[in-house]
């Protein structure tokens, strides 16, 4: 059962990440959890059926203020980011990403590792390219690497685009937890949240990881 | 009696008869076979080629920068205003535009299709990229990749196999009115032409003219040795009767075409007229002209003798004496031999290669010798695509030969003695681990050692980065090792199993206390020598090998100054993961291999794993920024390197070793200078190896993309005061940006300066409040 709910809280995880195609092989979705910061009254649990001294009623923690959820930021607005200054490099090894991104959404992964690879070439600074490239092996099978690149990813986003920067450390993230890596994953949520308060899905990674340590 | 004689001698006879006719019919048998099986097998084996990377072209290339124009003419395409066939190119259109007709290749993305390009010009400058065809732009397109060099057994035949159907008729005209007219109406032989050829020869005096025909030509060609005996004669008569018998005039005379020799591109023989027509005129041969038929259908007799680079009268002479047989033959008109006679040879010179890259294309060779037999690659026809950056190995080969040049110049002692002072140098992309220029001595002429990848040296100081990096790996907030913490740099003794070892700093100069950047940014080697007691030498070898060190590294305290042997390719691997954020990158240099039919046998995609934090490997870059900018690597500031690097001076205690290693966001390149044989350069890594790394940098990072390198998340950077390490106040005269883990940065200002007001403030000073002195000039 608790493995089945952490396959489906995977995969809503996954589909709330990003770009999903039903031909790019994404983690399992979350299970459902109750809306963080929930107004309804907590009812005081039982007293304990021995007469031990019934410990005092802990001091409610004040409700969290409701997080906004933040939509996971748009490929198109990366392409949109080229202006008259962005340097040839960048600009072309942008558009090549958006191409490799099409490409892996068609699941024409060749063709797609190809325009990612060339990418990085262009310009090896353009964390959106290996952005891509941890999509695209992790659709192949190759957990490992979708981890590194969405690692390379994250480093480059670095304080600059934090939606991007908070997505690359979800992906990595989901990724992590499929694999049982769940310290890795923790920190990378934790990081997500961090770089991005409202992302739903990074909070509901936490509290997933949070209540399989509990048990 | 007679009678017994006769009938014993007429028995002989027979017999005589029998046993000839046998080993003559076994001889033919023989004959027929080796034929059938030239012509019904492969005909032909075909060298594999190593390329260069092909290069990429997008909006924002200056032209100039990237030798557009000879990049085009080495890869033999031709100026044309029609642009009716692919490798073709168009200039002087208006807007300064170019069009170009790329040429269809095979490539490891699959068989670029030919087609028409519009390159728009600003300037110099690529505007955009237009498919002519569909009116489209093009995010970049790829020219193909140069030859670096063929894998054949004994000769380099370089042909591309034809139908009769592509070539035109001018050309098989041309070649059959020269070295056979009639080939359609005899059987293998010509007794004819013999007999003709015999006359001609009496009446010159000499031979002047053969009298085989194409076929006994193809056969000789084939089969045999260039011997001139009379039993060499008979079997390549023999052996034409027999291909006659069993294979069609077309058949025979398509095989010609592709088979014969025309002539040599320095290693690389021409066969084929296919690719004699590419060769000489930058065409496909449905695309030539008659004089050009003319002059290839002339140079079947003799390419090197009529050769129209060495020989252009001679050329233009043999040329022209084919037009004539044309005519002679009805084939072309008295008008067109006017005008084809008329016409220069219009060939192309052949291109030399801008560099040579024998060192890497050893190196590549080993890599395939493992998975390739021999003779898959000398006949198979492979297409192995490598890394190599054209560009770059030209910039490496030139600041070798021109940097040993210099240093020679500057320091004579390294020019006595019959043993000459070595340097090579690899260069790589640290996000992909590819290698883009390698050079692995001064002369490959003289010596194929690829100091690169098989010199054992000491690194010296190079090797103090890795003690620094596992210092500085700590949980943040845990007291642990910053970029601002105090080193003693003095005298010191370091007791282990039972022995001591006490490193001096270079000449023996100390400098008291100083911190962990000062430390790196002057390598010191008493200061480096404490942090690594510290640290632990467990931890040290520990993060060096997860880097990249492959060679043994032994636990002994001299290890952190360097005193153990690796390769500079080790070196290179090992500082790219600074470079990349502390991920390593897989070394690369054959992206994919593919066969004679353009499918992809393998191929190498970019392979990254975690080798430290990519904190860490941020503070330590940051670290060898400041030897760049004020350290033991500054020297490259004022010999104009100008954009943001990182780097490490090494020189080995006995100045047997000049290392540099330096890289910016997007390349890394290592320099060793040295002599092989071990005995003292006498000079440091900043006199000897910094001025070539410098040199080859200029070069390689102009078409790179710039930019700093940017801190991670997990790192927070604070500006200091680096006396006190404390956070910096208006009233501090030196303040530098200092990286730290996040957690570990200051958070008080200077006790020094606090509370102090800068001075000029009361007087309304030039000096506003928070304001900081820049450390970088």
């Amino acid at each position: 059962m608790t493995r089945t709910l952490r396959v489906i809280a995977l995969a809503a995880t996954a589909a709330m990440a990003g770009c999903a195609s039903p031909r790019v092989r994404h983690p399992a979705p979350p299970a459902q959890r109750p809306a963080i910061g929930t107004n309804a009254p907590r009812e005081p649990a039982p007293p304990p059926p021995f007469s031990a001294p019934i410990a005092e009623e802990p001091i409610a923690e004040p409700t969290p203020p409701l997080i906004a959820p933040v939509p996971p930021p748009q490929p198109a607005t990366v392409l949109a980011s080229i202006t008259a200054q962005t340097s040839p490099q960048r600009a072309t090894s942008i558009r090549l990403a958006d191409e490799g991104r099409r490409l892996l959404e068609r699941g024409e992964f060749p063709a797609a590792l190809d325009r990612l690879e060339s990418a990085v070439r262009i310009d090896p600074a353009n964390p959106h390219a290996y952005y891509w490239l941890a999509r695209l092996h992790y659709a192949n099978g190759r957990s490992d690497l979708a981890i590194a690149f969405a690692d390379k990813a994250a480093a480059l986003f670095g304080r600059g685009d934090r939606a991007w920067l908070s997505q690359a450390y979800t992906f990595k993230a989901s990724v992590c937890e499929e694999l049982g890596r769940f310290a890795e994953a923790r920190q990378a949520y934790d990081r997500a949240v961090a770089a991005e308060p409202g992302n739903l899905p990074a909070r509901a990674g936490l509290a997933r990881l949070g209540s399989l340590e509990s048990r | 009696m007679r009678r017994h004689l006769r009938l014993a001698a007429a028995v002989l006879a027979l017999a005589g008869l029998a046993v000839g006719g046998a080993l003559v019919w076994r001889t033919l048998r023989d004959l027929d076979a080796v034929v059938t099986e030239k012509f019904s097998g492969r005909r032909w084996d075909f060298p594999s080629k190593i390329l260069a990377a092909a290069t990429p072209l997008y909006a924002g290339h200056d032209i100039r920068a990237i030798h557009l124009d000879d990049r085009l003419a080495r890869l033999q395409y031709r100026p044309d205003d029609d642009l009716s066939h692919p490798g073709q190119f168009h200039r002087n259109l208006p807007g300064g535009a170019i069009d170009v007709f790329l040429r269809s290749f095979p490539s490891p993305a699959g068989v670029q299709p030919a087609r028409r390009i519009r390159f728009e010009l600003t300037g110099l400058r690529i505007a955009r990229i237009i498919d002519l065809e569909s009116g489209q732009e093009l995010t970049s397109v790829e020219l193909e990749p140069e030859l670096l060099a063929g894998l054949y057994q004994d000769i380099w035949e370089e042909r591309q196999p034809v139908t009769l159907a592509e070539l035109p008729a001018t050309l098989i005209n041309a070649i059959l009115a020269t070295e056979d007219q009639r080939f359609f109406e005899h059987r293998g032989i010509d007794g004819a032409g013999v007999l003709r050829a015999l006359m001609v020869n009496l009446s010159h005096g000499r031979v002047v003219q053969g009298g085989s025909t194409l076929t006994q030509q193809l056969m000789k060609n084939f089969f045999l040795t260039e011997e001139r005996t009379l039993g060499r004669k008979v079997r390549e008569a023999a052996m034409a009767l027999i291909a006659e018998r069993r294979y069609s005039k077309r058949e025979i005379l398509e095989t010609y075409l592709n088979e014969i020799y025309l002539g040599q591109n320095g290693a690389q023989g021409i066969f084929g007229v296919w690719q004699a027509a590419r060769f000489y005129f930058h065409k496909a041969p449905a695309a030539l002209s008659l004089p050009e038929c003319a002059l290839l259908a002339g140079l079947i007799k003799a390419p090197n003798r009529y050769s129209p680079f060495q020989h252009p009268e001679r050329a233009t002479e043999r040329r022209n004496a084919v037009l004539r047989l044309m005519r002679k033959n009805g084939l072309i008109a008295e008008g067109d031999l006017e005008d084809a006679a008329a016409e220069p040879l219009g060939v192309f010179p052949p291109g030399s290669r801008r560099a040579e890259a024998s060192y890497f294309v050893d190196f590549v060779r080993q890599e395939l010798a493992g998975t390739y037999p021999a003779e898959v690659l000398t006949k198979d026809g492979l297409g192995i695509f490598t890394s190599l950056d054209m560009d770059m190995q030209v910039a490496a080969e030139t600041a070798i030969r021109n940097g040993l040049q210099e240093l020679e110049r500057r320091y004579p002692h390294l020019a006595r003695g019959d043993r000459r002072v070595q340097a090579c140098l690899v260069a790589i992309q640290p996000q992909t681990g590819e290698i883009t220029a390698m050079v692995g001595g001064r002369d490959y002429g003289s010596t194929q050692f690829n100091r690169v990848t098989q010199a054992l040296r000491q690194p010296g100081s190079v090797f103090k980065p890795f003690t620094y990096a596992a210092a500085l790996d700590h949980a943040p907030g845990s007291g642990g090792v910053l970029p601002t913490s105090r080193l003693d740099d003095e005298p010191f003794t370091w007791e282990y199993d039972g022995r001591t070892w006490s490193p001096a700093n270079y000449k023996n100069a100390y400098h008291g206390s100083v911190t962990v950047r000062q430390a790196l940014e002057l390598s010191l080697n008493a200061a480096t020598s404490r942090l690594a007691e510290r640290v632990g030498l467990h931890r040290i070898r520990d993060t060096a090998q997860r880097m990249g060190i492959t060679s043994s590294l032994p636990l002994v305290p001299s290890m952190v100054l360097g005193a153990v042997e690796v390769t500079p390719f080790e070196v290179a691997q090992a500082y790219s993961v600074f470079a990349n954020q502390g991920l390593r990158a897989a070394p690369l240099s054959v992206r994919a291999v593919i066969d004679h039919d353009g499918r992809v046998i393998e191929r190498h995609p970019m392979e990254i794993q975690r080798a430290i934090r990519p904190e860490v490997a941020y503070l330590v870059t940051h670290l060898l920024e400041g030897v760049m900018d004020h350290g033991t690597g500054a020297a490259s500031r004022r010999l104009g390197f100008s954009p943001p690097a990182a780097g490490k001076t090494g020189t080995t205690n006995d100045n047997r070793d000049a290392w540099f290693v330096g890289f910016t966001p997007g390349l890394l390149a290592v320099v060793w200078v040295g002599f092989d044989e071990s005995r003292a350069l006498g000079l440091t890594g900043a006199q000897a190896a910094l001025p070539l790394w410098t040199d080859f940098m200029k070069r390689a990072a102009a078409d790179q993309p710039g930019g700093d390198f940017v801190p991670p998340p997990g790192v927070t950077m604070a500006r200091i005061d680096p006396l006190t390490g404390g956070l910096a106040t208006p009233a501090c005269g030196h303040t530098i940006d200092e990286a730290f883990l996040s957690g570990d940065e200051p958070t008080t200002p200077c006790p020094l300066h606090a509370g102090i007001m800068a001075p000029g403030t009361d007087t309304g000073g030039t000096r506003p409040a928070g304001s900081v002195q820049r450390d970088r000039p």
